[in-house]
């Protein structure tokens, strides 16, 4: 990369972002666009049709629902939170809908997430990724908002910020893994298990190696 | 924003325990529902083992003629078709057994209750057969008269 010329690497850069944002923006909206039946509340959509014995409890039901209002809410807004347009022209923006996916993530997604994960399809291997998921998206997200609002680092604060859309990004990313998987002839209940993880762990360790390549001094970012 | 994070956090910590206690409590009441199925299951093997157990009782002991033990192989089928809940009613001593079982919940002692009753049942029969033996002897012994 050091030998390239400026303008190549600046073209390249932008094939990169234009590979890794369109499929990004364009599935992040196709999710929000699914979850939009949910909300007729009928409860015989395949979802919820698994799951009759749990949309019988008042309590899981409203985490449902309130989960998939924040997820659809945080997916939006986040698509805004990276465009260098918005952060340097139109920094209002940033700000207004940075704020409404940290509060909607800290308040709303994490903690209904957070109870969701106790019945989660599969065994204890699921619901701990789930249950990771959910810690490490309130932390990360908590720690992004802190950096910036507190500590004014800004440095850190998109650091933190990566690794919490990261971990939202999980939801389109999964989905992705478990078709994928499906198509390769993997049976149900594994496809599930392994799609979800490496869906976390993928979306983890890129997120790091996207830092890793930005910041000079990694650990420190960890500490920040 | 400090009340807002502690909120959060407060959520958060309730969130988990209070989805770790809600999950706890139904594991709980599915190995509740297992155990009632398990339970059920074993009845149902006993009712086997007692129509086993039964129907040998009422042939050797019981029934001394071919309708009663007609009659109590009849509800001996009966008691191993039934469903456990089922088995309320009936004559013999096999549905007693299983009443028994079904109200003391007791199978092990049940069992030695069935097991004392068949070697009683033996007992009589033998003892009963002895008497046939000596009344034929006697019979036997030409009258003098």
């Amino acid at each position: 990369m050091g030998r390239l010329p400026q303008s190549l690497k600046i073209s390249l850069k932008q094939t990169l972002a234009v590979l890794f944002w369109v499929p990004v923006i364009l599935l992040s909206l196709l999710l929000v666009w699914n979850t939009i039946p949910y909300f007729t509340f009928n409860y015989n959509m395949p979802f919820l049709a698994e799951r009759a014995v749990l949309v019988e409890k008042t309590v899981w039901r409203i985490c449902f629902y309130t989960h998939i209002s924040a997820g659809a809410l945080c997916i939006t807004t986040a698509l805004l939170q990276f465009s260098s347009w918005i952060l340097k022209r139109r920094k209002r923006i940033h700000i207004i809908s940075g704020k409404i996916y940290v509060f909607v993530v800290l308040l709303i997604g994490a903690p209904s997430g957070l109870y969701m994960t106790f019945f989660a399809k599969g065994g204890y291997a699921e619901r701990g990724a789930f249950l990771v998921m959910a810690v490490f998206w309130f932390v990360t997200t908590y720690k992004g908002f802190l950096t910036a609002v507190r500590d004014k680092d800004f440095v850190a604060h998109k650091y933190w910020m990566i690794r919490s859309y990261a971990l939202a990004l999980t939801a389109v990313t999964f989905r992705i893994y478990h078709i994928v998987f499906h198509e390769l002839g993997m049976d149900g209940f594994n496809n599930y298990s392994i799609s979800l993880w490496i869906s976390i762990l993928g979306n983890a360790l890129l997120a790091e190696a996207l830092i890793f390549n930005q910041s000079k001094t990694y650990f420190k970012t960890l500490k920040a | 924003m400090k009340k807002i994070l502690l909120i959060a956090m407060t959520l958060m910590v309730a969130a988990g325990i209070y989805g770790a206690t809600d999950m706890v409590l139904d594991l709980r009441a599915k190995s509740l529902i297992e155990y009632e199925h398990v339970r059920d299951r074993h009845a149902r093997n006993l009712v086997m083992i007692i129509k086993t157990v039964g129907l040998k009782h009422t042939r050797r002991g019981t029934s001394s003629t071919n309708t009663e033990r007609r009659n109590a192989s009849v509800t001996d089928n009966k008691v191993a078709k039934a469903k456990p809940d089922e088995v309320s009613s009936g004559a013999g001593h096999t549905s007693v057994a299983v009443m028994e079982i079904f109200s003391r919940g007791d199978i092990e002692s049940t069992l030695e209750v069935i097991a004392t009753e068949e070697d009683e049942a033996r007992a009589a029969d033998e003892a009963a057969r002895h008497s046939m033996a000596v009344n034929d002897d006697e019979r036997s012994i030409p009258k003098l008269e």
